[in-house]
């Protein structure tokens, strides 16, 4: 016997182990993957500065301009998004943390833009191909659902509707049509009858962008393709952002699952895909001018541990992938053996 | 991106979209040489559609002195200034349109106006070209001038507001190629804003949404022309379908005046928006000043508006202006008046074109008092 053939079973065994961790080592770069951790109990639901989120992993989504359609982002003012998430079996909350010097909280002045941030999950259950072909905003027949979080909401949440009397302190006007109460006014109160309405167009038509009652900062929408963001009907989120020394804290709440087809639902026999977006007002980013992460895998964990879908290898469940390879290289090496031994006792 | 032809600038152009025109376009038709910019107009519209909360800073309509006005502040120098030289050559464009000169990622070249550029609509009212020098005398042009612009949105064939929307929320009735931003779908980004060359889509403080001239379309659909038109105490407009050339339809007020007449023409046509609001220019004032405004056809119009009164029809066409608040569809003009008549042929409108002149004594007999004109 060579010395070569010696030591081809140990080739052997070490060749199918390197084919089997490298292709391994594909898939998690392919997916990598981010995780809403359980936790038993009460979520931070409404506090993005909770010490709640210190224990948390941290999931870095890089983000870059839009350019695949126009109007592109020339430049990115913002390079990653720090997420995190929660989940208690019942209701599930994230959190974007992201650093912005400039708090952008208005979008009244014909020239203001204000900071804004999403998520964007695929409605429909999509293997890590399928979505990436998809690329962003979804496309006909595939439902995206987006969580979008805008600042100017969330002042008028906290701080009630931003007025253009307060965006221009020495203004006046002593009239308008339908008005009640005294100037300079305040909306939504003296504004609220139907012909008042009438000279508030985008109000009066029900857009939500106009609407100066709003009680979330956070849109529930869906995406079909590019330039289709619709709000819907059942608006189901919760969410709260806060500036602090340079840096945005965004918390973003649902329950797991809802009764609304439009809405991702986070069952435990799936994985989701996941996107992040950021817009810098200081830099007049709205729409289509952002930045944004690629998608990513998320995987739910439950009491019981990380659910989802069974993983494969080559097409089989892990298990069995595993299970077929070993008894392969039994074979292999017993037959080696067997051909070794009647050698040496020839 | 698809070519579309520009009739204004002589040539095919680049536009994001294919051409698709409506079954007829809304135009109309503004003498600069009769406007007294008593704003009138923009109070009929601002009354009308821009006295809501939010709307403070809004002129659909708005009337400012040329050279030196502009609303909002430097929307049209600014934007030649980054559009570069602009030649003709013949009645060929051979420059680029904004659709052309865009800047990678974006649909056409323009600016986003800044907040205080909103704040003086009335900047540069009144003021004249340059200083008069001792012993200056007015000759044609005028050495020392100005006249005024009245604005609206252009409902452009080509319109750039539309092709920068992301959302598709902006779009051109097929009825009457009136230009209309969707109240439900708009969400602010304002990339229309951005673009259109004459800044006539505004952003409403409030509802956090863009809003645009309507071209009084409540009115046109019952076939009225629009609340600035209306109320021109000058009777400087007329509003009319407009077509393009080979479709002209010349006893219809402004084709008559647009491609018949070739008096009337559109404002800025370099930026190739293929606009459909169009302007007799003034008579008193440079070429130089116009040509860059109006384009080439400047010369032609000023000639044959000066010859307005060896030119009947032209004039019953000009008289018919600012006579009724009925839409004129057709015109026509026998034995000494000039008549509108609406889509059923009905008379809608009968201007004699000589006033007649009465004369009377200066002396009242009955009240023995002498009439004067002056106190
Ligand atoms: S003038 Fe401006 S707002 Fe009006 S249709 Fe043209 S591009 Fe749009
Ligand atoms: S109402 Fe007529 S005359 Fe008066 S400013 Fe307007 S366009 Fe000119």
């Amino acid at each position: 016997m060579t010395r070569f053939s010696k030591y081809l079973p140990l080739m052997f065994v070490l060749a199918l182990a390197i084919a089997l961790s490298s292709n391994g080592l594909a898939l998690a770069q392919a997916q990598p993957q981010f995780i809403s951790a359980y936790q038993d109990g009460d979520l931070p639901v409404a506090d993005p500065l909770s010490a709640a989120w210190d224990s948390v992993p941290v999931y870095t989504a890089s983000v870059t301009p839009q350019s695949a359609i126009k109007p592109t982002l020339f430049q990115a003012t913002i390079s990653s998004i720090d997420v995190q998430s929660l989940n208690n079996g019942k209701d599930i909350v994230f959190r974007l943390v992201w650093t912005d010097e400039t708090q952008d909280l208005h979008a009244t002045k014909p020239d203001e833009f204000r900071d804004a941030a999403a998520l964007q999950f695929s409605v429909q259950d999509l293997d890590a191909e399928q979505t990436q072909k998809i690329l962003c905003m979804g496309a006909a027949g595939q439902l995206t659902n987006l969580w979008h979080w805008k600042a100017d909401w969330q002042y008028d949440v906290d701080e009630g509707f931003f007025d253009v009397v307060d965006a221009y302190p020495n203004f006046w006007l002593d009239h308008y049509p339908f008005v009640v109460g005294e100037p300079p006014f305040r909306l939504p109160t003296d504004f609220n009858s139907d012909s008042a309405k009438r000279y508030l167009i985008g109000w009066s038509a029900g857009n939500p962008l106009s609407d100066p009652a709003r009680v979330t900062p956070v849109e529930d929408l869906n995406a079909y393709g590019f330039g289709t963001v619709t709000s819907q009907a059942n608006q189901d989120l919760l969410g709260r952002g806060v500036w602090q020394d340079g840096k945005w804290y965004v918390v973003f709440s649902r329950s797991l699952t809802d009764n609304d087809a439009a809405d991702i639902q986070f069952t435990t026999d799936r994985s989701f895909s996941i996107a992040f977006a950021a817009w810098d007002g200081s830099d007049q980013q709205v729409g289509a001018r952002k930045q944004l992460s690629t998608w990513t895998t998320m995987l739910l964990e439950t009491k019981e541990g990380i659910a989802g879908p069974a993983k494969k290898i080559l097409g089989l469940p892990i298990g069995a992938a595993i299970a077929v390879g070993v008894v392969v290289v039994l074979v292999i090496l017993g037959g080696v053996l067997l051909v070794m031994r009647r050698r040496k006792a020839a | 991106m698809p070519k579309v032809y520009n009739w204004q600038i002589g040539r095919e152009m680049d536009y994001p979209y294919e051409a698709a025109y409506p079954e007829k376009q809304f135009g109309a038709v503004f003498d600069i040489n009769k406007c007294i910019a008593c704003q009138t107009c923009t109070l009929a519209c601002k009354n009308a559609w821009t006295s809501g909360r939010g709307q403070e800073h809004m002129f659909f309509n708005n009337v400012e002195t040329k050279p030196y006005g502009s609303y909002p502040l430097g929307w049209d120098v600014r934007l030649l200034e980054q559009l570069g030289g602009q030649s003709w050559s013949g009645g060929v464009y051979t420059g680029k349109t904004v659709f052309e000169a865009a800047p990678a990622g974006r649909a056409a070249l323009g600016f986003l106006p800044e907040d205080e550029d909103w704040a003086h609509p009335n900047h540069g009212e009144d003021e004249v070209a340059g200083t008069i020098d001792t012993g200056a005398y007015f000759t044609l042009p005028h050495p020392v001038w100005m006249f005024y612009l009245q604005r609206i949105c252009n409902h452009c064939s080509y319109p750039a507001c539309l092709a920068s929307c992301p959302r598709k929320a902006i779009y051109k009735r097929e009825e009457d190629g009136i230009v209309l931003i969707d109240q439900t779908r708009c969400r602010g980004y304002r990339e229309c804003a951005r673009s259109c060359p004459f800044k006539k889509v505004l952003y409403n403080t409030v509802t956090r949404v863009s809003e645009k001239c309507i071209a009084c379309y409540p009115l046109v659909e019952q076939g009225r022309q629009t609340y600035c038109t209306l109320s021109c105490i000058g009777r400087i407009r007329i509003n009319g379908w407009v077509n393009f050339p080979d479709k002209a339809v010349l006893d219809s007020p402004v084709d008559f005046l647009v491609h018949g007449r070739k008096v009337a023409l559109p404002l800025y046509p370099q930026f190739g928006l293929n606009v459909n609001i169009y302007y007799i220019p003034p008579i008193h004032v440079p070429s130089e000043f116009l040509l860059q405004m109006f384009g080439p056809g400047v010369p032609n119009a000023i000639d044959t508006y000066k010859r307005v009164k060896d030119d009947p029809e032209l004039l019953g066409v000009l008289l018919l202006m600012g006579s009724t608040d009925k839409w004129i569809e057709k015109f026509r003009v026998k034995e000494g008046f000039a008549y509108g008549y609406d889509a059923k042929g009905d008379e809608v409108s009968r201007v004699p074109l000589k006033e007649p002149i009465y004369i009377r004594p200066d002396f009242n007999a009955a009240t023995g008092a002498f009439l004067h004109n002056t106190p």
